[in-house]
C-alpha cells in the first residue's frame, strides 16, 4: 500500500514538475500570459525552501515498539520543500447580469507541495518516512484535505467576495487576520497554524485556512463592523499530533517536535511500561460547535482602534486524562476546550513637532482569554485558566539622515499573565506553574503566572529599485533567557525571480521554548519564480 | 456712393483693427480651432507666439528670450494642432488651481506655487476623484531593463470643501487629499497596497498605511517617509504622494524662464517613449522654485530647482543637487490631460483636466533611470465613499473598476 502511495505521489509530482517546467519555459516569453480573459486571471508561482541544520548533534528518541530510548544522529537536511502555487481569480462584469448586482470576485488558490527530505536523507527525521512522509512530506496523497484535519491541503483558499455598497462579504475558505502584533497572537487566532516549521514568517503560508462567512458593514467612512461565523474548527497542527490506532504515531521524530509534545507522546507510547490510548474528539459542524466573532473598528482623533470578541476553542487540542490526573490515567481524551477572547487594539502616529519623535507609530493590543487550558504542575493536568495578554509595539524609520534608504525598526514587548486559575491538588510539585512548550519533565520547562518577551525587527532595502532586502529579527524571553535570532537577505534577480538566504539561531536551556531548538539552528535558502 | 465708400472704408478699418487687436487664431493654430487667448504679459514681460519660418513651427518670445516650437511625435493631438497656444487654455476661466489670473500668478507665495504645481495638478480638485494604472520601469546604466512594476492608483482632493462624504467626520476640515495605491505585479509585491492621507496644515506630515498580503494586515507606516524611496522605485514619496510643500523644506521663488524642454534631456527627446502621449510645457514661461532643507534638517538633496508652468501651473522639470553642488538627479515631468482619459460614459474627459502623467528620472549618481507613466485613466469613476479605508486594501483589488 505504501509503495503504491509513493508511486502515485511520484507520478503526480512528476506530472506537476513537467507541467511547471513546460509552462515556465513557455511563459518566460509571455510575462503577461496570465490574463486568460478580461475576467479571468491565472498566476503560477514556484517556491523552493531548504533548511540545513548547522550543529552536528544527536537526540534521544523513544521507540514505542521496544519502549526504550536510544541516541541517534541528527540529520543536516531538515527540509527540501517544493511548492507550486496556482492562483485563479475571476472578476465577472456583474453589470451585464443586471442592475443592482454588486461586484463579485471568486478566488481559488491551489498549492501542491512536496518535501524531498525523506528521499534525500536517511538520518534524523529522514529515517521515519513511514511515520512522517504521508503528512509532512507532501499533500498529493490527500489533495483535498492534506490530512484528516485539512492542515495543508492542495486547495487552500477558495472564496467569493461580494461587495454591495457599504458592505463586504467573503464566504469560503480563507485567512482572516486580526490584531496589530507581529509574531504574537492574542487576537489573531481565527486561523490556527501549521507548525511544520515555526520559524516561517509568512503567515499566509502557515496559517490554516478556515471556512467562514466574513461579513462587514461600513456604517460610515472609516468604521467597520465585522461579524465572523465559522462552522468548523481547525486546530493548530504541530508535529507529533497525529494518531494511528489511538497512539501517537509520530513520537518525537519530526525535527520541529516541541519538547512537551514528545514528552507526552513518549508517556502515551509506553515510557513507563504501559501504553495510554488517546481518543480524539473534534468539534463537529453542528450549530452547538460553531465559532463566532465580532470586531468593531473606527478612528477617533487620529487614533485607530478595534474592539474584538471571539467565541471559539483553545487553539489546539487539549489532552485530558480519563481519571482526572496523568498520574493515574489509563487513557486520554483529546479535544479542545471552549474559550472566549475579549480585547482590542490601537495604533497611533506621533506628531509632536520633534523630529526625533515624529513619525513614530505606537501599537497596543490586549486581550483577556477566558476558558483556556494550561498544563499545571509537574504532573501536567490540564486546568482552566484565564489570562491577560498585552503587546506594546513601537515602529520608526531610523538612520534616514545617514542612509539613502533608512532602516525600518520595530520593537515589541509582550506579556501573558494568568489572571484566574483552578487550584490543583493533584498536579504534583510546582503546582503554581505551568508546563511550557519545551517541557520534558522538570521545572526548567515551566513558566509562572507571568511570562514576557521582547522582539526587535529591522529591515532595510538596498540598491536602486530595492533589489536587495535585508532583515533581522531577534526575540528574547525575559524569564527563560532564551533567544531566537533570524537574519535574512533577499535578492530580486529579476521581475520574476527572487533568492533568499537566512539563518535561524537558537540559544537557551534545553527545556525553554526557543532554547529547545538549539540543535535545530539552521541556514535556509529560498527560491521563488513566477511562472505565469 | 460716398456714403457707401465711407461705410465700406469704416468696415475695412474695423476689420483691419479686429485683425490687429483680436487674437490671431489663424496664426496661433493653423488649420485648427479652439486655442484660447494667449496672455500678452507673463511674469512681467511681454509674451507672444507667432508662426515660425517652417510650417508647423512657432516662434515663442518672452522678453528678450525666444525659442522655436516644433511638435514632438509623442505630443497629445490637441497640442500638436494648437501649438504652444495650447497652454493658454489654463491661463484664465478655469477653476482652482488656475483661478488666479495669469498676470497675478507670479505674486503667489512659493508654497502656493509649489502646491499648485505638483499636488493640484497631480490630484485635481475639479473632478470627483480619478483612477489609473501606472508602470514603473527601472533601467540600468547600460540601458537594460532591470525591473517592471505596475501599480493601480485611486485619488481624490478635498480642496474647497469638496467630496467631504469620502472623509470621516473628524477629518473633514483637515484632509487635503488622499491617495491609494495597489501593487499589481510582479508577484513578490502583488497585493501590497497603502493609503496616503495629506493634510492642509503645513506642519502636519502625511500619514501612510501599508497592507502586506503575507500577513493580511494593514499597519500604520512609521512616518517621516517623504524623503524615502517609494517602494520598488527610484523616486521618493515626495515625488509621488507627499507632493505639497513639506514642513521640512523652505521654498523660494528665484526667477522665471522661457521653458524650452531641452530635447537632450531624458524624457524630452523625440524618441523617448513615442507611444506615451503627453504634454511637456515647451513654450511656457516657467517659475523656478528653489527648495532647500530647513536648518538642522537632513534631506536627500541639498538643493532642488523645480520649474512650474505659469499657464498650466504644472510641474515641468526638476534638478536636485548635493551639498557640493553636484547634480544628483534630473527629472522631466509631462502632463497627461483629460483627452487621454475617460469619463464614466466612455467619452474623453475635458482636455484641460490634468493628471500627474509621466515622470522620467535620471539618477546622475547611480546612472539608473526610472520611467513611469499612467494609462487606463478614468475621471469621476464613481468611487464608493468607503474606498479609502483599510477594508479596500484587505480585499486585495486587482484591476481598475473593482469598486463597480
Amino acid at each position: 500500500m505504501r509503495r503504491a502511495e509513493v508511486s502515485r505521489a511520484d507520478f503526480v509530482l512528476v506530472t506537476i514538475m513537467a507541467v511547471v517546467f513546460s509552462l515556465s519555459t513557455w511563459s518566460v516569453e509571455r510575462a503577461n500570459a496570465y490574463q486568460l480573459t478580461d475576467d479571468l486571471e491565472v498566476r503560477g508561482t514556484y517556491k523552493m525552501e531548504s533548511y540545513f541544520r548547522l550543529p552536528d548533534g544527536t537526540r534521544n528518541i523513544f521507540n514505542p515498539a521496544t519502549e526504550t530510548f536510544s541516541r541517534e544522529h541528527l540529520d543536516h537536511l531538515m527540509s527540501q520543500r517544493n511548492e507550486f502555487r496556482l492562483d485563479i481569480e475571476w472578476t465577472p462584469n456583474t453589470k451585464k447580469w443586471g442592475d443592482g448586482i454588486p461586484p463579485i470576485k471568486v478566488v481559488a488558490q491551489l498549492r501542491p507541495w512536496y518535501d524531498s527530505d525523506w528521499q534525500l536523507s536517511s538520518e534524523g527525521q529522514g529515517r521515519y518516512q513511514q511515520q512522517l512522509w504521508s503528512y509532512w512530506g507532501n499533500n498529493l496523497q490527500h489533495p483535498f484535505t492534506g490530512d484528516a484535519t485539512g492542515n495543508d491541503p492542495v486547495f487552500r483558499e477558495y472564496y467569493i467576495d461580494i461587495t454591495p455598497p457599504h458592505f463586504f462579504f467573503r464566504i469560503g475558505s480563507q485567512i482572516i487576520a486580526w490584531g496589530k502584533s507581529d509574531g504574537v497572537y492574542m487576537l489573531d487566532i481565527l486561523n490556527n497554524f501549521n507548525l511544520r516549521n515555526p520559524t516561517i514568517f509568512e503567515e499566509e503560508n502557515i496559517k490554516i485556512p478556515v471556512w467562514a462567512a466574513n461579513m462587514n458593514w461600513q456604517p460610515w467612512v472609516g468604521a467597520n463592523l465585522q461579524l465572523i461565523w465559522m462552522p468548523q474548527w481547525f486546530p493548530t497542527y504541530w508535529p507529533g499530533l497525529r494518531l494511528a490506532n489511538n497512539e501517537p504515531v509520530e513520537g518525537g521524530y519530526h525535527d520541529w517536535t516541541y519538547g512537551i509534545v514528545s514528552d507526552f507522546n513518549n508517556f502515551y507510547n509506553g515510557q513507563f511500561g504501559f501504553k495510554v490510548p488517546i481518543a480524539l474528539k473534534t468539534p463537529t459542524i453542528k450549530p452547538t460547535d460553531w465559532i463566532g466573532g465580532a470586531r468593531w473598528s473606527d478612528s477617533v482623533g487620529g487614533l485607530n482602534y478595534t474592539l474584538n470578541y471571539l467565541y471559539t476553542y483553545t487553539t489546539g487540542y487539549i489532552d485530558y486524562p480519563n481519571t482526572g490526573s496523568f498520574a493515574t490515567a489509563t487513557g486520554v481524551i483529546r479535544e479542545p476546550h471552549r474559550m472566549q477572547v475579549i480585547g482590542g487594539s490601537i495604533d497611533y502616529d506621533l506628531e509632536t513637532g520633534h523630529e526625533s519623535i515624529d513619525g513614530t507609530v505606537l501599537r497596543v493590543e490586549s486581550s483577556e482569554t477566558v476558558g483556556d487550558q494550561y498544563y499545571q504542575g509537574i504532573v501536567g493536568n490540564p486546568k482552566y485558566v484565564s489570562h491577560w495578554g498585552v503587546l506594546m509595539g513601537v515602529d520608526k524609520n531610523v538612520l534616514g539622515d545617514y542612509l539613502e534608504r533608512p532602516v525600518f525598526a520595530s520593537v515589541q514587548y509582550w506579556h501573558d499573565m494568568v489572571t484566574n486559575q483552578d487550584r490543583c491538588n493533584n498536579c504534583g510539585a510546582e503546582s503554581g506553574k505551568f508546563e511550557d512548550l519545551g517541557f520534558t519533565g522538570s521545572e526548567a520547562g515551566m513558566r509562572g503566572v507571568y511570562k514576557s518577551l521582547m522582539t526587535v525587527f529591522l529591515e532595510k532595502n538596498w540598491l536602486e529599485g530595492d533589489v536587495v532586502i535585508t532583515d533581522f529579527f531577534a526575540l528574547y524571553e525575559l524569564q527563560y533567557h532564551d533567544w531566537w535570532i533570524r537574519p535574512k537577505v533577499t535578492y530580486k534577480y529579476d521581475d520574476n525571480t527572487t533568492f533568499a538566504l537566512g539563518f535561524n539561531i537558537f540559544a537557551g536551556s534545553p527545556q525553554t521554548p526557543y532554547g529547545q531548538f538549539t540543535n535545530s539552528t539552521n541556514a535556509f535558502i529560498e527560491l521563488r519564480r513566477q511562472l505565469f | 456712393m460716398r456714403r457707401l465708400i465711407s461705410t465700406l472704408g469704416l468696415a475695412f478699418l474695423v476689420y483691419a483693427g479686429s485683425v490687429s487687436y483680436a487674437p490671431d487664431t489663424a496664426a496661433q493654430a493653423p488649420g485648427a480651432t479652439g486655442a484660447a487667448e494667449v496672455p500678452k504679459i507673463i511674469a512681467g514681460k511681454p509674451y507672444s507666439i507667432t508662426p515660425g519660418s517652417k510650417p508647423g513651427t512657432y516662434t515663442v518670445k518672452w522678453g528678450d528670450d525666444s525659442m522655436t516650437w516644433e511638435a514632438k511625435p509623442w505630443y497629445e493631438n490637441t497640442l500638436k494642432q494648437q501649438g504652444p497656444a495650447y497652454y493658454a487654455q489654463w491661463a484664465s476661466g478655469k477653476p482652482f488651481p488656475w483661478d488666479t489670473p495669469v498676470d497675478q500668478r507670479d505674486k503667489l507665495s512659493p508654497d502656493e506655487i509649489m502646491d499648485r504645481c505638483v499636488a493640484w495638478t497631480y490630484y485635481g480638485p475639479y473632478y470627483k476623484g480619478a483612477a489609473d494604472v501606472w508602470n514603473n520601469l527601472v533601467i540600468e546604466p547600460n540601458g537594460s531593463l532591470r525591473e517592471t512594476e505596475h501599480f493601480m492608483e485611486v485619488y481624490m482632493a478635498f480642496v474647497g470643501g469638496k467630496n467631504q462624504e469620502y472623509l470621516p467626520t473628524d477629518q473633514q476640515a483637515d484632509v487635503s487629499h488622499i491617495y491609494l495605491w495597489v501593487a499589481v505585479d510582479p508577484e513578490e509585491v502583488r497585493g501590497q497596497s497603502g493609503v496616503t492621507t495629506d493634510f492642509y496644515k503645513r506642519d502636519q506630515r502625511p500619514q501612510d498605511t501599508w497592507y502586506t498580503p503575507t500577513v493580511r494586515k494593514v499597519r500604520r507606516l512609521a512616518g517621516a517617509v517623504s524623503k524615502q524611496f517609494f517602494p520598488g522605485t527610484i523616486v521618493r514619496y515626495e515625488d509621488v504622494s507627499h507632493v505639497r510643500a513639506l514642513p521640512d523644506l523652505d521654498y523660494k521663488l528665484v526667477g522665471f524662464e522661457l521653458y524650452k524642454a531641452d530635447p537632450t534631456v531624458h524624457g524630452n527627446g523625440p524618441a523617448d517613449y513615442p507611444d506615451v502621449k503627453r504634454v511637456d510645457g515647451a513654450g511656457e514661461v516657467a517659475a523656478i522654485l528653489e527648495i532647500t532643507p530647513k536648518p538642522g534638517v537632513s534631506w536627500w538633496y541639498a538643493k532642488r530647482r523645480i520649474k512650474c508652468g505659469m499657464e498650466s501651473a504644472a510641474y515641468l522639470e526638476s534638478e536636485e543637487y548635493d551639498e557640493k553642488g553636484q547634480a544628483q538627479r534630473h527629472v522631466v515631468h509631462a502632463i497627461i490631460t483629460g483627452s487621454e482619459g475617460k469619463m464614466p460614459d466612455g467619452s474623453a474627459a475635458p482636455d484641460w483636466y490634468q493628471t500627474w502623467g509621466a515622470l522620467f528620472v535620471d539618477d546622475k549618481k547611480s546612472g539608473f533611470k526610472g520611467d513611469m507613466w499612467l494609462n487606463q485613466l478614468q475621471f469621476d469613476p464613481g468611487l464608493p465613499t468607503s474606498i479609502f479605508t483599510n477594508d479596500t486594501l484587505v480585499r486585495e483589488p486587482r484591476k481598475l473598476g473593482f469598486w463597480k
